[in-house]
């Protein structure tokens, strides 16, 4: 029966359907199933199965974007629900935002749906976030990444302004500075001192893997 | 007349977008993210909301707002001779703008964009004939953020005597342009020797300082480029059509805020949506989006404003036939569609990097596209029928006086020359222009006032930046 539930599970990621799978987690939680059981058999599966799908053409952007939502929308529900020790399995955790000043959203949303579909834990803190704001997502989630979007030219001393008050709040050695958006260079990213940088949304995920030392 | 395509959209479909658009500028309504706007717009009979920074925009003040632009807009330049007038006549090619790179042309390496980077490039804009408005193309990244706008106009106005375009993003630094323009003519009177780019933030909403800037500028009559980017399937609806509404939407939505500000505010609207690659997530120009552009043409011609479309721009990395079909393609389309202004030169990355050589390139593209679309004199003399009768069967017009005659007004001379490697060809013109071609800069009086102005503004926005932190 578990089967059956695992495999609607990963069938509404692969299909987007946000409602679909939070009533069938609602439901696996009623029945006593175990949740780890459902995030590591049915969502991650699924995510999985998403990520093929796009990585082969089959899929495209939204597609993509629409399986992570619903695979957030279900770990929403279980993670609370997780028994004693129990930890869902992640790449690693990162948070990210795009700066202050700033209110441009695509691209830090792009570059938070690829790494959910890579197995990394997600914090998006939204727009027009300044820098003590990061600090915080930062400790409250005890992230092992930030990352940081800018779009205007203007708005790109802002990266430095993140890092600084991350080094101010003693957390530089604790988490690795990830920054990007239209007028960032990796020329930039290495003057201010970011460890990570990406021209796009599907190779920030390699560089975030090798920030933490994940395999590729 | 250049020659022209058929309209794209049918006038039917045209008072549908319209209709539409004015619905969702009264029901859905703008975010234009300062009170400033919201000022104005209440003072205009909008509903607003200042905690929000929401107004919702009548129909009858759009439709008011429309009639106050005017359909002909001068943009001037430092040196009068150079002004360009959108008057629907001929198409006026701007260079590209806000790039953040550049290719540096003696090590070929891409770097960050810096002062010197901008200063070549303004300089080539200054030196070649088909650019007509001077965007600032690359930004001088080596130029401390709060004082990069100011330093950038005082760049334009010392290099080119042409008119100078960027945008301005906050209102405090929009003294110091307009002192700088003062010096640089050296006339008491302001005069408006630039013009400025508004994007909005799709969907729906506007920038609060960059609009508060805009609003000062519409109040001086600076010309503003009414300038949405929302990327289809992202920022904006999937199918073409939604996103042409959006668009309008928020072309329509600043057009309002600046005619309430300043009635008759000179704007040009600027068709712009492109779309989000769907496979990389990046911003990208496919068929599709010239089939948008295109039809906003006619749209902007419903209101009756000049209008921007895009031309010479490539997402290639190089020269390379990518960059020779997407540049050939849309601008071609610009010409026939007829643009006022054609955006934009000297970029490659999807606008990103400046390449000296290819604002070369892309000028000799700008010569030969507007030869293509140039309408054939059709009248006795030039149809040369008695001539024809003259030489008669089986001879040749090679030693014929009126060959000779009409040679040097009527013969279009090949681009590139037969045998030529047009590479080394820009390339070498490239360097002619940086080892020859020098700036008409203002007087000596005129620079070191311009100095000051752009230290005073270095100073005093530092402050201010310091204070907002």
């Amino acid at each position: 029966m578990s089967k059956q539930l695992f495999e609607d599970l990963a069938r509404a990621v692969i299909e987007g359907e946000e409602e679909d799978a939070e009533a069938l987690v609602a439901q696996a939680l009623e029945q006593g199933v175990d949740p780890l059981a459902c995030i590591n058999e049915g969502l991650v599966k699924g995510i999985e199965e998403v990520g093929e799908l796009f990585s082969d053409g089959t899929y495209f952007l939204p597609e993509l974007i629409q399986g992570a939502a619903a695979m957030k929308a279900a770990l929403e529900i279980l993670e609370p629900n997780l028994i004693g020790e129990q930890r869902r399995e992640v790449v690693g955790k990162v948070v990210l935002g795009t700066v202050a000043g700033d209110q441009h959203e695509i691209g830090k949303t792009l570059v938070g749906t690829m790494l959910t579909a890579n197995g990394f834990e997600v914090v998006d803190i939204g727009v027009d976030k300044k820098a003590e704001e990061f600090v915080a997502a930062i400790e409250q989630c005890d992230a092992d990444i930030v990352g940081a979007s800018a779009l205007l030219t203007t708005t790109l001393l802002e990266h430095k302004r993140i890092i600084d008050s991350i080094v101010e709040a003693g957390l530089r050695e604790k988490v690795k500075v990830m920054i990007g958006g239209a007028p960032v260079t990796s020329e930039f990213a290495k003057e201010i001192g970011a460890d990570g940088y990406a021209d796009d949304a599907i190779s920030a995920v390699a560089v975030a893997r090798q920030l933490i030392g994940a395999p590729a | 007349m250049p020659r022209s395509l058929m309209p794209a959209l049918t006038s039917s479909e045209i008072e549908h977008i319209h209709e539409r658009s004015l619905d969702l500028l009264e029901r859905v309504g703008i975010d234009y993210q300062t009170p400033r706007a919201l000022e104005v717009l209440e003072r205009h009979g909008c509903r607003v909301d200042y905690g929000r920074t929401w107004a919702s925009l009548p129909r009858k003040f759009v439709e008011w707002a429309i009639e106050q632009a005017p359909r002909v807009v001068r943009i001037e330049a430092r040196d009068p001779a150079r002004s360009v007038v959108l008057d629907g006549r001929c198409a006026h090619h701007t260079t590209d703008s806000q790039g953040t790179r550049a290719l540096d042309f003696e090590t070929r390496e891409r770097i960050a964009s810096n002062e010197e980077s901008l200063r070549r490039g303004i300089l080539f804009a200054d030196a070649l004939d088909k650019i007509d408005i001077v965007n600032v193309m690359v930004a001088a990244t080596d130029v401390p953020a709060h004082a990069r706008v100011v330093r950038h106009f005082q760049i334009a106005f010392e290099l080119t005597s042409k008119p100078v375009r960027t945008g301005v993003l906050q209102p405090e630094q929009v003294p110091f342009i307009v002192e700088l323009a003062r010096a640089a003519t050296g006339e008491d009177r302001f005069r408006p020797i630039f013009s400025t780019v508004h994007c909005s933030i799709s969907p729906l909403m506007h920038d609060g300082p960059a609009t508060e800037a805009c609003m000062e500028l519409a109040r001086l009559r600076v010309p503003i480029l009414l300038h949405p980017m929302p990327l289809a399937g992202a920022t904006s609806p999937l199918p073409p059509a939604g996103t042409i509404l959006q668009h309008n939407v928020e072309v329509l939505s600043g057009l309002a805020l600046f005619q309430a500000v300043a009635p008759g505010a000179p704007l040009v609207y600027a068709a712009g949506p492109a779309q989000l690659d769907m496979v990389s997530g990046n911003y990208a120009n496919s068929a599709d989006g010239n089939a948008m552009r295109l039809a906003l043409v006619d749209v902007a011609r419903f209101y009756n404003l000049p209008v921007n479309l895009g031309g010479l721009g490539t997402a290639s990395s190089s020269l390379d036939a990518q960059y020779g079909y997407e540049a050939s393609s849309a601008c071609l389309l610009a010409y026939l569609a007829g643009a006022d202004e054609i955006f934009s030169m000297g970029l490659l990355d999807s606008s990103q990097t400046l390449s000296l050589e290819k604002l070369v390139f892309d000028n000799h593209l700008a010569r030969e596209l507007e030869i293509m679309v140039r309408p054939i004199r059709i009248d006795e003399e030039h149809l040369s029928a008695e001539l024809i009768e003259r030489v008669g069967i089986g001879r040749h017009y090679l030693k014929r006086p009126e060959t000779l005659a009409s040679l040097r007004e009527e013969y279009v001379r090949v681009w590139p020359p037969a045998g030529s490697d047009v590479l080394a060809l820009v390339h070498d013109e490239a360097l002619e222009i940086l080892e020859r071609h020098r700036a008409p800069a203002p007087p000596e009086s005129a620079l070191a006032s311009m100095r000051e102005i752009a230290s005073q503004a270095d100073r005093e926005l530092a402050a201010a930046a310091k204070d907002a932190t």
